[in-house]
């Protein structure tokens, strides 16, 4: 296959600063627009290098299609226009982050193309902070908070809301309404 | 390790058959009626034969006398699980070369005892 | 080691509702009163069997109320198999009622609770008034009182009802006495003691034919206590003449041991019919001597002929070693009968294989270009293979369509009773097979397509009578498979659609207009629309006007379609397609754009190229074309998919004919591409079900190809054009 395939496990072993009495929570790291972002690491299932989607009609934008990995067809989400900001080019570095998320109750996975990843970190809750208000153009209910590591400012993501399934039901039943 | 088939229509009779005499540490196979009986008998040299009477397709009556026929089955025990515990019932079986009888309903125990009665 | 048999009680109650079940069926061909054929044997034994094995499986797993009930029913059913009891409407009524308390009282059981008395004990007791007038009507002497207590006839009648009541007594005591129960039964004179016993076994020469083998007698008769045999060969003849599976030899056996006769008589139980046999208490002076004298010639002759089976008691009682047992969980999971067959072709399926995969892989090793032809071979037989293992695993999920069908006839004779309409219900191609899904879900449509026939097509003995139709009313209900399809019939000989009525009732709803004129065929379909019945009275068996819409919309959730056709005043009919299977289709691949998309062939009319002057345009921007005498609206795919086609002039596409429930579309798409099987993969595992879309698949290159679901494809992105079309 020639779609190259980044076992998680391995780049937290490749991370300087995995310790195991530090108790503070793994995120994975990557880029969309030129902009940092976060994602707890115990929701990520694998990062694939970027493969076409097949569309599906009529979806939202952001929606860029369904891919199958393994006999498993998943829906993925284009972080580029979800976060507010310009569709993600795809190029050799695209990667597509795949997700365990719940929703009401079901293991679902879900797809998210980011521009490039780039390392894992380790971050004490302590720092995590807040947001007051909304970062540019990002609806805030993707954002979970703010940190600082390594000299970047990190946008960490909720996972949860990135694909809300009740908000693409409502998008498709006004569609066929039309 | 002495190998017995246990043959009935019923799913649950067989299935529980089964787990006592494997639980008292024979090798068991099973059979849903005289025809499978018959096939798997012929395809393994069992040491007994534990059928029950009313099957659909091939009887436990039938299946006695079919094995009867085959050489390798001339001497190997043979015994019916049946409800009738009329006399002439049981002798039915006995008639069609049967070694014995067990009745059912009978209990984990009686069952293991009287297999222990027909093996060597 | 107690061993808990709870565990095999979900096994005794699926398997005790599927003879029920049987009995149920072969109690309804059992004849009425309007018919003289005679009756089936084949039918009572089934019934007798299924009692037989209910009552032989409560019975073990102590389920009293059960076993005594049915014990009455299967008593009963005996008399009628062997034709002392003769079969009469009464009868079978009071015998289908009896499958309705059996089921009720297993259901209860199944909940762990006991069935109260009251439930059972009418019917029971009405069984055995039965069993007593009418084995006393047809001749034979039976003073048949199931509660009389000491009965000890020997003519064959009693005997069984006496067998019932020593059982009777061992499920209900809930002992292990059963085994002296039967013992007392061959024992004249039990509870003889002693100590010192003389036995003599002459057994007749074919005994060893039935698997009995002195030997082992004699080692259990050493567990009684200290046992010395003595074989007497008097009978044993020259060797030239000695039939060697014939035991010529006899036996005297001194026991000493402190038991009781039957415990003896028991050892020699099963071969009471081949020997003689004498058992002696004795004294202790007379059982030394006997002793003594054996042992003397013993020595005497210590290699001797006359003595070789003098063994020692304690060698002769082996105990085989127990092994460990893995005890086997219980399971609560669904689960699916499989044919021994089905499974055994899936294990030479995968064998082949195996036997292909090493072939690929020694070719693998080390290729190069020659091996290029061995390799191709290679891999069409791995496609061969694989279909064939795929097509049989499906198989596995098959079963007869007759789990649906069963239920039928039952049904409908309890509802004739009820409707006060004599009708009877003909059942063909209950063997064809359908997918488990699809069987739980075809169910209740089939139900309320035959309540709806029962109710309102079949009409009232007399008005049929005046009609000159025959005063039973017929309903066919038939299953065949065509094509990928199975094709489920229902028809009836009753009134058939009132046409006028249909259109009234439409017009009154708003479905099409007073003056319009519309194809029978389209007219019929209108029944299927939400709120519609024509049904003057309103009953409680098929209720008001509502389920046909429901109906239809279970089977098109089901891939299926449904059409009806009538001839007032001589029955309707009912067609519905179904797949076989859910899990996989043959697809029609297509291309929009950079997209595949794929059609099932079934929903596939036709695919064809049109001309300009083919295409008419009607209101706005919507265009038809004729399809012999059909105007079928134009749909482009792209459009309402919205992607971006390479065609975007009808004369440049390609027009794919479909057709989904009753209705018919032209997809417009830029071109067909190959025909496949594909195994259909749902939507909605990682995301929703989306409109229009059955699910998706995955091609031979590893991307994805949305299946388009034709009926719901038609009714969201076409339903104004299709309004359109049937008022004009």
């Amino acid at each position: 296959m020639s779609n190259q395939l980044i076992e998680v496990p391995e780049s937290k072993a490749n991370n300087d600063l995995q310790d195991d009495i530090f108790d503070g929570e793994q995120f994975l790291g990557f880029v969309v627009n030129n902009e940092f972002y976060g994602i707890n690491i115990l929701s990520v299932q694998e990062i694939r290098s970027w493969q076409a989607c097949t569309q599906l009609p009529n979806a939202p934008e952001y929606l860029a299609g369904v891919i199958n990995i393994r006999g498993d067809i998943i829906p993925v989400i284009d972080l580029g226009i979800r976060l507010g900001m310009n569709a993600v080019k795809p190029n050799k570095e695209t990667a597509i982050v795949v997700l365990n998320v719940i929703y009401s109750g079901t293991h679902k996975k879900i797809g998210a193309i980011a521009d490039s990843v780039f390392d894992v970190f380790e971050i004490d809750p302590d720092n995590i902070k807040a947001v007051s208000e909304t970062i540019g153009n990002i609806d805030d209910k993707f954002v979970k908070g703010l940190c600082q590591t390594q000299g970047k400012t990190l946008v960490l993501l909720n996972v949860e809301q990135l694909l809300d399934l009740t908000e693409v039901a409502n998008h498709y039943a006004k569609v066929v309404a039309l | 390790m002495t190998r017995i088939l246990a043959v009935d229509d019923s799913n649950s009779i067989r299935e529980m058959v089964v787990f006592i005499l494997k639980d008292a540490g024979f090798d068991v196979d099973e059979a849903q009626d005289g025809q499978q009986a018959l096939q798997s008998a012929q395809k393994t040299q069992y040491d007994l034969i534990l059928s029950d009477v009313n099957m659909p397709n091939m009887g436990g009556i039938e299946l006695v006398q079919q094995l009867r026929q085959l050489s390798s089955y001339r001497f190997t025990p043979i015994l019916m699980i049946t409800t009738e515990s009329t006399k002439e019932k049981k002798l039915e079986g006995k008639k069609a070369g049967a070694t014995g009888w067990i009745v059912k309903p009978f209990q984990p125990e009686h069952l293991v005892a009287t297999v222990k009665r027909v093996i060597d | 080691m107690a061993i808990d048999l709870s565990q095999f009680h979900d096994v005794f109650f699926e398997e005790s509702f599927e003879s029920l079940d049987i009995m149920e069926q072969n109690l309804l061909q059992l004849p009425t009163e309007s018919d003289t054929h005679p009756v089936e044997p084949d039918s009572l034994n089934s019934i007798f069997r299924a009692a037989h094995s209910i009552k032989g499986g409560s019975a073990t797993f102590k389920f009293d109320s059960v076993a005594n009930f049915t014990h009455t029913l299967e008593t009963l059913l005996d008399e009628m198999r062997s034709g002392r009891c003769q079969l009469n409407p009464e009868i079978t009524n009071t015998l289908l009622q009896s499958v309705d308390c059996l089921r009720e009282m297993l259901t209860i059981l199944q909940n762990n609770k006991t069935p109260d008395e009251s439930l059972y004990r009418p019917l029971n007791d009405e069984l055995s008034q039965l069993l007593k007038i009418y084995t006393s009507e047809t001749g034979t002497s039976a003073g048949i009182e199931p509660d009389s207590g000491t009965d000890t006839g020997t003519d064959s009648d009693k005997d069984i009802i006496n067998a019932g009541q020593s059982n009777r007594e061992q499920t209900s005591e809930n002992t292990t006495s059963l085994k002296q129960n039967n013992i007392q039964n061959l024992s004249q004179n039990a509870q003889i003691s002693g100590q010192y016993w003389v036995i003599t076994f002459k057994p007749q020469p074919q005994i060893l034919r039935t698997g009995n083998e002195p030997l082992r007698m004699f080692r259990e008769l050493a567990e009684l206590g200290e046992l010395t045999v003595e074989a007497n060969t008097d009978s044993v003849v020259t060797l030239n003449c000695l039939e060697p599976e014939e035991c010529l030899l006899q036996w005297t056996l001194l026991l000493q041991a402190n038991t009781e006769e039957y415990m003896i008589e028991e050892v020699f139980e099963w071969v009471m019919d081949e020997c003689e046999l004498s058992i002696e208490s004795v004294a202790e002076q007379v059982f030394s001597e006997r002793l003594l004298s054996i042992v003397k010639q013993s020595t005497v002759e210590p290699s001797g002929s006359r003595n070789p089976l003098i063994h020692s008691a304690q060698q002769l009682t082996q105990k085989s070693d127990k092994a460990k047992a893995t005890k086997a969980s219980s399971q609560n999971s669904p689960s699916i009968r499989v044919n021994t067959e089905k499974v055994d072709t899936l294990i030479n399926l995968v064998g082949e294989l195996i036997i292909t995969q090493s072939m690929l892989g020694e070719i693998g090793e080390d290729f190069s270009i020659n091996k290029l032809e061995k390799l191709k071979d290679g891999l069409s037989q791995l496609e061969s293979n694989t279909r064939e293992l795929q097509e049989h695993v499906l198989q596995i999920r098959m079963l007869p369509i007759s789990f649906v069908f069963n239920r039928f006839p039952r049904m409908v004779r309890d509802l004739s009773v009820q409707l006060e309409k004599k009708v009877t219900i003909n059942i063909t191609g209950e063997t064809t097979e359908l997918d488990k899904t699809l069987m739980e879900q075809i169910g209740d449509p089939l139900v309320h397509l035959i309540r709806n026939a029962m109710d309102h097509g079949i009409e009232l003995p007399e008005q049929r009578l005046n009609q000159g139709k025959p005063e039973t009313g017929v309903i066919n209900l038939s299953a065949y498979h065509q094509g990928g399809h199975i094709v489920i019939e229902i028809n009836d000989d009753g009134a058939g659609i009132n046409r006028e009525k249909v259109k009234q009732r439409a017009v009154q709803n708003g479905l099409i207009s007073a003056d319009s004129e519309i194809p029978e065929e389209q007219l019929y379909a209108l029944i299927f629309e939400p709120g519609f019945s024509t049904a003057e009275t309103i009953s409680d068996v098929s209720g008001r006007g509502v389920g046909m819409d429901v109906v239809k919309r279970n089977i098109a959730a089901l891939g299926g379609t449904i059409q009806v056709s009538s001839t007032e005043g001589s029955g309707s009919s009912i067609t519905i397609h179904m797949p076989l299977t859910l899990a996989i289709l043959d697809g029609q691949l297509i291309q929009v754009g950079d997209q595949t998309y794929i059609i099932p062939l079934t929903s596939i009319v036709e695919s064809l190229q049109l001309k300009a002057k083919d295409i008419i345009s009607v209101a706005g921007n919507n265009q038809v074309f004729l399809l012999r005498d059909e105007h079928v609206p134009i749909v482009r795919l792209y459009q309402s998919f919205n992607v971006m086609p390479k065609q975007k002039q009808i004369t440049d596409a390609t027009i794919i004919v479909v057709e989904g429930a009753g209705n018919k579309v032209g997809l417009m798409v830029d071109e067909l591409l190959s025909q496949q099987q594909v195994v259909i993969k749902s939507l909605e595992s990682n995301f929703i079900a989306l409109p229009g879309l059955s699910g998706a698949t995955i091609l031979g290159d590893g991307t994805v190809a949305l299946i388009i679901d034709v009926v719901g494809f038609i009714h969201h992105y076409s339903r104004k054009t299709k309004n359109r079309v049937i008022a004009a």
